[in-house]
This record gives C-alpha cells, sequence and structure tokens, in this order.
C-alpha cells in the first residue's frame, strides 16, 4: 500500500468512479488482420479467473510498468518469460464499468509477492473487475459494450520506455 | 431503446424479442413467406434442392474433418472459416494469463452457423453476408463477430451450453443504438429473425 497517497484505499476496497483501469490485452496477427483490436475474447473470463477480471489502477502505474510485470512474470508452468512486444492497453473508465449491469465492482487487490518467488512481480496497482453471481458464463451485451468503450481508449506506450523496464525487472528476478 | 429481453429468464427470448419486430411490415411479409415455403416442402423436395444447390452452384471444403458447401459466391465466408482454423491448434495458456484450450464442438457448432446463415440468406436473397470473425474466447467457448459501419452482431456458442447460443444485435447511429438480444436454440436450423436481421444489416 502506499502510504503517501491521500485517498489511501485498502485491499478490497473499491476504486473510486472517477478513475480508470487499465487492461492488458493480447493482439494477434489474425487481429490486425481483420481489425478486431481489442478482440472481445480480451474480457472473457476463463475458469481460472474466478469471476474476475484482472486491470490495472492507473492511479499506481503508468501503462510502461503494467507491461513490463507483465513481461518480467514467467509463462504458465514454465521458466521463460512472457513476450510482450505483443501487449496493448486500453482504459477503461470505472463509472463505465459500474454502469454494466453484469459488473458488481471493481476494487483494488495489490499483488506483493516475497522474493523468494521467481518471476512473481510485484503489482501495487493490481485491481480486479468482479462480475456478479448472476453473470452467466458469456453475455455478448458486456463484451460489445466493454470493447466498444476500450476500442476509444486505447492508451499509447512507449515501447522503448517498457524494454527498458523489462530488462531491468528480469535482472533483479535472475 | 431496443427490445432487451434478460435471459436470466428460463425462456426461448427470440420469440419475447420478435414482438417488437412483428411491427415491421418486411418481417411480417418475410415470416408469412418462410412459413408457406416451409409448410409446401417435402422432405423429398429440400434433398432435391440440396442436391441441386450441390451441383450447380456450390462448391465442398473441409473444415476440422467435416465437409460444408457454401454457394459458389461466398468465397469470402470460406476463407474466414479457413483461418479460423487457426484457433484448433492454440494451446492451454495461450494468451499466458490462463486462458484454456478451444471447445471443439462450440468451434463446429459455429462453423456449422456460419455456413447454414450464409448460405440461406444467399439462396432466399441473393446477398452475400459481410464476412465473419471467429474467434476463441478465453475459457475455450467460440465467439462470431460481424460488423458493419454501424451495425455488429456477437454470437456466442458457450462450451458449458449444450442446447443454446447467446446473441446480441446492434444497429442504428451512436446516439440511437437499438439492440436485440437472446438465445436461440442449436437444433434449430435456421433462426428467421436472426437472419432476417443479418440480411438487412449485415450484407455486402
Amino acid at each position: 500500500m502506499d502510504e503517501g497517497f491521500p485517498d489511501a484505499i485498502n485491499k478490497g476496497e473499491s476504486l473510486p468512479d472517477k478513475d480508470r483501469v487499465y487492461r492488458i490485452v493480447v493482439n494477434t496477427e489474425r487481429d490486425r488482420k481483420n481489425k478486431r483490436i481489442p478482440a472481445h475474447r480480451c474480457f472473457s473470463l476463463s475458469e481460472n479467473d474466478n469471476g474476475k477480471l484482472s486491470v490495472d489502477w492507473e492511479q499506481k502505474t503508468t501503462p510502461e510498468e503494467s507491461i513490463a510485470r507483465f513481461g518480467a512474470s514467467f509463462k504458465y508452468n514454465s521458466k521463460e518469460f512472457k513476450p510482450f512486444k505483443n501487449r496493448e492497453i486500453y482504459a477503461l473508465e470505472i463509472s463505465f464499468l459500474k454502469s454494466l449491469s453484469d459488473i458488481d465492482d471493481v476494487i483494488y487487490d495489490p499483488i506483493s509477492s516475497s522474493m523468494d518467488i521467481k518471476a512473481r512481480v510485484n503489482n501495487p496497482a493490481h485491481s480486479l473487475i468482479v462480475f456478479n453471481d448472476l453473470f452467466p458464463t458469456h453475455d455478448p451485451e458486456t463484451y460489445i459494450k466493454l470493447r466498444d468503450h476500450a476500442k476509444n481508449n486505447k492508451i499509447e506506450v512507449d515501447i522503448q520506455k517498457v524494454g527498458d523496464l523489462v530488462d531491468k525487472l528480469r535482472l533483479d528476478i535472475q | 431503446m431496443g427490445s432487451a429481453v434478460s435471459y436470466k429468464n428460463d425462456t426461448y427470448i427470440v420469440s419475447s424479442a420478435s414482438e417488437s419486430y412483428t411491427k415491421s411490415k418486411d418481417i411480417l411479409s418475410f415470416d408469412k413467406k418462410w412459413r408457406k415455403k416451409e409448410a409446401s416442402s417435402s422432405f423429398a423436395d429440400q434433398l432435391k434442392l440440396s442436391v441441386q444447390f450441390d451441383r450447380k452452384e456450390s462448391f465442398h471444403f473441409t473444415i476440422n474433418n467435416k465437409v460444408y458447401s457454401l454457394y459458389e459466391p461466398l468465397k469470402n465466408i470460406e476463407e474466414a472459416l479457413d483461418e479460423a482454423s487457426e484457433i484448433l491448434s492454440y494451446e492451454y495458456d495461450w494468451d499466458d494469463e490462463g486462458a484454456e484450450v478451444l471447445d471443439v464442438t462450440s468451434f463446429d457448432n459455429a462453423i456449422e452457423f456460419v455456413v447454414n446463415f450464409s448460405n440461406y440468406i444467399y439462396e432466399n436473397n441473393r446477398k452475400i453476408v459481410a464476412t465473419p470473425y471467429i474467434d476463441i474466447l478465453r475459457d475455450g467457448s467460440v465467439s462470431i463477430h460481424w460488423e458493419s459501419e454501424m451495425n455488429q452482431l456477437l454470437i456466442i456458442f458457450d462450451k458449458n451450453d449444450c442446447d443454446s447460443y447467446s446473441f446480441y444485435m446492434q444497429y442504428g447511429e451512436s446516439e440511437n443504438k437499438e439492440f436485440i438480444k437472446g438465445k436461440g436454440r442449436l437444433k434449430e436450423n435456421i433462426n428467421k429473425i436472426i437472419a432476417l436481421w443479418m440480411k438487412d444489416f449485415l450484407t455486402q
């Protein structure tokens, strides 16, 4: 928790409506060719998500730091770092998210790992979009609204800066 | 606003959504024409039609070891389906965030949906449906997305739902969007409401 932050928010508490969160999405060659960036799948849930979608709170990170943390993490069950050059960031307004009937809340959920866990990067910005219990596994209306909203809020990222940050974080981890 | 129908109700929502559609003259006449056609066509007629269709105006192709036929002018559809086969090869964690592998049944249902609706619309209206984007969702379910300048249709084949698919159709100017949402039955060959909407809003 950032103690110097004026309106301190604790883990599990709602983020302010006036703020935004970042969602990191993967863009594939198919997505680019078909002009489907971001793709709807980037806002869908997998069974491992337990009804919550990971995002970063804009107040606690820069876009470059968000992608760099991703690039400094290991892939599932592997010691290979995640690729980060095929990622983009879209901002989602919290007031918009809370206006969707399928979304209950957007809560703060910072991650801080102990240093001996390899390739787990602390993330003071980590937050969660919490879908409500009644949310069917997939609601096409919600996906269309999320994607349309995100499409208009693409965040430009300095990829050189991301690369430098990734190098630094990876060195810290190894 | 459009005729939103919650699909938390355990009802067949398409018929509810059609209430607003019945205001449209076009739809009434379309529906009447279709019912007449359906009543007069025997299984033998349908078979005959299918054989003629296969021989003279169509081409065949294979996706995931299944053979499909499309009317000759629908090459854009075949190309999109062929390209979508890429998602069959995605392995666990394909997005590096724990995404699951493709549910093959949902994929086959999606391909069949695109083929059936594209053929149906071409056969009845000589119109070519816009190119769809078939994609995997993070739990392995499958989506089909059509988009034109102002309109879009998203259909989801949920891997946990063996009986139906869900859809959301959005149309109109940005300040005044209308929508229809609901569920269609997988066993129903062609959902006429969706077909008519696609013909009006998503053809080239």
